[in-house]
């Protein structure tokens, strides 16, 4: 199937103002050494029903219905009016908005995401996005190291595994050390073995954990005192916002992670929504695009990128990041999910999530279960089952129980589950 | 249409909401916790009010298909319909990426065979997916650059540039922990082995090379270059960004690149969103093969899994499976182009540009005389003479109805313009193209304020970008109602 | 062509520099602030560091690019101009009243190696 609209006499006509004889003459300055005799080996061009009937045989054992796996990617309902919408070619085909006057709908948008976010998460901004979670908080980590001018960062254990692991990839790059903290018996991280702060450029946290639990981070600001060390508060699941407190509640200098649950579809894992908002302070230090108002010509108000100055394709080798895009069009989303829902409606979702979460955990107790930490959770748990090799029967009935972690399951129990749901998985486990 | 559309929180509404809850059939819950949320606002809208507020913004927005995009470096291709359907099969989209290998068949065939292919149009032997943007593919490169001396003990601290590179090349290389050495192009507009060879010793990893470069034009000593950075211990990187006028042409592992990433959102047609997402996979040689990023996607005759045993990888540069759906939409056109439609699309894509380079050379001034591959540099340097600057041409443009070029890149050259139209542009768009920028030429001489003035047409007029920057507002105040 | 007052001296790297009794005072010349266009943001130096000739000792941000400022020789910060942390612009407008920072020269005869006025024009606009 080709896109291309040029006729046989169109090239010959081009060719000829060109002043070539041929297409091929116009690659003369490739050298022939390296030039291709033969065609690419590649599978033959499919017509477009071909290929959505090639698609749709393949993807049709993916993707599970009712699935109790979170950890990082969470089973929320999409409102079909975020797909709709986006797929406005408008919002789907334009690039990054370097030309504003032509670009107010992206930015517009992407300056009410960020000012939504802002106000979410407690922070005095938020940026216009990062490629996803993981990265986000990577970049964070960076950021604390350029301002302390300190190259040993601490983070909790109860930081989602894979966030660790790519902070492990970017600090082999940044050469900075990870001094890890472990967790309590309640699922917590402890404090009791943290370094001197002296030079220690941040301390990481997540909340709601890995493993689901509610961290103490109003502890975090007193062990820092007068240290210069930064706080960097991290999360997976932002809708936990509509019932705990965020990030700047807890005096957070960076609260960073995923926004994949405000409208965002699991996709195998991306694209999903990085976010990073940040203490005004650090605003010259910040990662990524920002949008900010400001004036046309004739004094109408309006939006274009901003302090690109901090950027790669001014400052190059002493830039605050290489990241030279964002997430727009998940941004997009989740601006329309936001808009839909507003404060009443993220605190209702999720008191859903909790209710529906801890119902699940108490009826898996009480069913023999047993918690792996005993810190309050908000729609994720960890427990280990009493009879496990019952599981079997529940992916029988084209459930994913869970993700596995050694002898325990990590469950997820989002507002897309019924009582039936979760009966039913009781049903199945063996319940009283 | 030129109308207001306030912000959200300006609505002057925003109780109602336009979410469907579901019913709630547990017993609560109530907690105690001192960690609850005490109030916040954020208003909320009925549905046809988010409908109305959104479609209103998206009609601010100048996508691929209102018009010709021809951004330069870019690579602001049609982007087909049938991915958007493919990328919302339930299978696709529902997939959550901690689900066992067996239930993701579909999803880790899509990664596999699309790296597969990859390596076939690059002619690399390894690959991975992870990255997220070509950024991020570069970051992953240096990344696996920085590791494979490690292992081989080599303390190699620097990277060459030219300085004609994107920005993104020395950012990333110094967030790797390497000093950037900037290497000078020639007044052709190319790089020179005998200067590479200059700047080249033992105390250099290795060098980021974009071709074609960011002038538009092919380096035709590319072979040397890497001949001259292997000899001496170093690795090449080839910049992908301006992959399109290569594809069934040459294969960039021929010419001796060790690593290199494939910006998928602009030579594969995948959307580029407002500014993302996008997807920057990366092919390697053999020999950075272990380095690649963790877990890699493999296939053992029956079943595909993911490979998480690459004890010598730089590791995870991703949350999950990188940015799975925009490879879908890449995979969709690779198989609806096969070979001899990619072919096809670097010829027309070159010639596209080289028509408008001929068409356009009478009025404005080319800094190269080099044959342009997919893209041609462009400067202010006529108008400049009569006060007309490179923005005063851009937004010139945006009046009559197109979107401009990238300006004021390559910095290398002042007051730029890079303009790559694509294969998709038709004779007849080019014309177009054409005639408006003549149009303009000509009103520079003529009638300069009014392009000094430009745009008038738009919603908004010329944005005071300074004032954005010297005194930043990056978030409305809501005001709360509790 | 532009100005560059006689009772200052200037470094090839764009800055004036005025006596300012035992001390001097470093701005940017007109020429410079006319090539980086409208300044957005000072970034200034620590107050009591000591920064060598040649070093940087702050930066300024135009919306489309960053420019170092340069120590003309050996010295300490005394003192930043704050008045253009909220008014940058005034380094546009008035590139000669508008001081960055206030050094104490290590050794104050370097003052007497800077180029005069005429050099200055001859050197920095000679750049071009």
């Amino acid at each position: 199937m080709s896109y291309i609209s040029h006729s046989e006499d169109d090239i010959r006509k081009m060719l000829q103002e060109i002043g070539v004889d041929s297409i091929s003459e116009l690659f003369r300055s490739i050298p022939e050494t390296l030039k291709l005799s033969g065609p690419l080996k590649l599978p033959p061009a499919l017509s477009e029903w071909e290929l959505i009937d090639y698609m749709e045989r393949i993807s049709s054992g993916d993707g599970v219905n009712k699935s109790y796996l979170g950890g990082g990617i969470y089973n929320h309902y999409i409102p079909s009016i975020i797909p709709y919408l986006t797929s406005r070619s408008e919002f789907l085909t334009s690039y990054t908005p370097y030309q504003p006057e032509i670009s107010q709908g992206t930015l517009q948008a992407q300056f009410e995401f960020q000012t939504y976010i802002s106000y979410l998460l407690g922070m005095d901004y938020s940026n216009a996005s990062m490629y996803d979670g993981a990265t986000s908080f990577a970049e964070g980590v960076l950021l604390s190291s350029r301002v302390t001018k300190s190259n040993k960062v601490v983070v909790s254990r109860g930081i989602n595994p894979n966030y660790l692991e790519v902070l492990k990839t970017y600090c082999f790059g940044a050469e900075l050390e990870i001094i890890e903290l472990e967790l309590d018996s309640s699922g917590k991280t402890d404090f009791s073995k943290l370094p001197n702060l002296e030079d220690i450029a941040s301390i990481s946290v997540q909340s709601p954990n890995y493993y689901g639990v509610i961290e103490d981070q109003d502890k975090i600001r007193p062990l820092i005192g007068s240290y210069s060390t930064l706080f960097i508060s991290v999360f997976t699941e932002i809708l936990s916002f509509g019932l705990y407190k965020p990030p700047g509640d807890y005096g957070a200098d960076i609260a960073c992670g995923e926004g994949q649950s405000l409208g965002i579809s699991k996709s195998y894992g991306g694209p999903s929504l990085g976010i990073f908002a940040f203490n005004q302070k650090y605003l010259r230090q910040v990662p990524g695009r920002l949008v900010g108002q400001t004036l046309d010509k004739n004094g109408k108000r309006c939006f274009s990128l901003t302090l690109a100055t901090r950027e790669q394709h001014i400052r190059r080798e002493r830039a605050t990041s290489n990241i030279c895009s964002n997430q727009g069009l998940c941004v997009v989303s989740a601006i329309i999910y936001l808009s839909l829902l507003g404060s009443e409606g993220i605190k209702k979702l999720a008191k859903i999530n909790f209710n529906n979460a801890e119902y699940l955990k108490k009826r898996i107790i009480e069913a023999g279960g047993r918690l792996k930490y005993t810190g309050e959770t908000f729609n994720e748990f960890c427990v280990e089952f009493h009879q496990p090799e019952r599981l079997k029967k529940l992916e029988e009935l084209g459930v994913i129980p869970g993700y596995k972690i050694g002898n325990y399951y990590l469950i997820a129990v989002t507002e897309k589950f019924s009582r039936k749901d979760l009966d039913e998985y009781i049903d199945v486990i063996g319940g009283s | 249409m030129n109308y207001n559309e306030p912000l959200l929180w300006e609505k002057g509404e925003g109780l109602t909401t336009g979410y469907s809850f579901p019913k709630e059939s547990v017993p609560q819950t109530e907690s105690n916790s001192r960690h609850l949320r005490d109030n916040f606002f954020l208003p909320s809208f009925s549905e046809p009010v988010v409908a109305r507020h959104f479609t209103r913004l998206s009609t601010w927005n100048y996508g691929v298909d209102t018009d010709i995009y021809p951004l330069g470096s870019c690579t602001m291709k049609y982007n087909p319909k049938i991915h958007e359907r493919i990328a919302q099969l339930k299978g696709f989209s529902d997939s959550h990426p901690l689900q066992d290998d067996n239930y993701s068949q579909g999803a880790l065939e899509i990664l596999y065979k699309t790296g597969e292919y990859l390596k076939e149009i690059t002619g690399m032997d390894d690959v991975t997916l992870q990255p997220a943007a070509g950024a991020h593919g570069e970051l992953v490169s240096m990344l696996m650059f920085k590791k494979y001396f490690k292992e081989r003990e080599e303390n190699r601290t620097t990277v060459l540039i030219p300085d004609s590179a994107h920005g993104t090349n020395p950012a990333s290389a110094t967030m790797c922990g390497f000093k950037v050495k900037v290497v000078p192009i020639n007044s052709d507009g190319y790089l020179m082995p005998e200067v590479v060879e200059k700047y080249m010793d033992e105390s250099v990893a290795g060098i980021m090379i974009t071709n074609p470069g960011t002038l538009g034009l092919f380096e035709p000593y590319i072979k040397e270059i890497c001949d001259i950075v292997h000899s001496k211990g170093g690795l090449v990187y080839g910049d992908g960004a301006n992959l399109n006028p290569l594809l069934g042409q040459i294969k960039v592992g021929d010419c001796g690149i060790d690593a290199m990433h494939i910006n998928l959102h602009k030579t594969f047609s995948t959307p580029h969103g407002g500014g993302g997402p996008g997807a920057g996979p990366v092919c390697v040689k053999k020999l950075l093969s272990d380095y690649l990023p963790s877990p890699g996607v493999k296939f053992n005759g029956t079943n595909y899994y993911m490979d998480y045993n690459n004890p010598k990888s730089i590791g995870r540069v991703h949350g999950f499976n990188g940015n799975f759906s925009v490879v879908l939409k890449a995979c969709s056109f690779i198989l609806s182009q096969g070979a001899e439609g990619l072919k096809k699309i670097s010829e027309v894509a070159v010639l596209n540009a080289n028509y408008v380079r001929v068409k356009l050379s009478e009025f404005y001034h080319i800094p190269y005389s080099a044959d342009s591959m997919h893209e041609v540099l462009f400067t202010d340097k006529y108008q400049k003479k009569i006060g007309i600057s490179t923005l005063d041409i851009a937004k010139g443009l945006i009046d009559r109805g197109i979107h401009p070029p990238t300006i004021y890149f390559p910095l290398v050259v002042s007051d730029a313009f890079l303009l790559e139209p694509t294969e998709n542009e038709s004779l007849k768009s080019l014309e177009h193209l054409i005639d408006i920028f003549i149009d303009i030429a000509k009103e520079a001489e003529y009638n300069s304020q009014k392009l000094k003035d430009a745009p008038t047409k738009s919603v908004i007029n010329r944005v005071d970008e300074t004032l954005a920057a010297r005194h930043p507002v990056l978030k409305g105040e809501i005001l709360g109602r509790d | 062509m532009s100005k560059f007052p006689e009772d200052l001296m200037y470094a090839e790297t764009h800055e004036w520099i005025k006596k300012d009794g035992d001390l001097f005072l470093v701005g940017i010349s007109d020429y410079a602030q006319e090539q980086l266009g409208d300044i957005v943001y000072v970034d200034f130096p620590e107050i009591g560091k000591v920064i060598n000739i040649g070093e940087q000792c702050g930066e300024l941000e135009s919306s489309k690019a960053v420019s170092e400022i340069n120590m003309p020789f050996k010295g300490t910060i005394v003192e930043v101009n704050t008045e253009l942390e909220e008014t940058p612009e005034l380094i546009n407008e008035s590139p000669y009243d508008a001081w960055i920072i206030k050094i104490r020269a290590e050794n104050s005869s370097d003052y007497n190696n800077l180029l005069n006025s005429r050099e200055a024009q001859k050197v920095i606009e000679g750049d071009e």
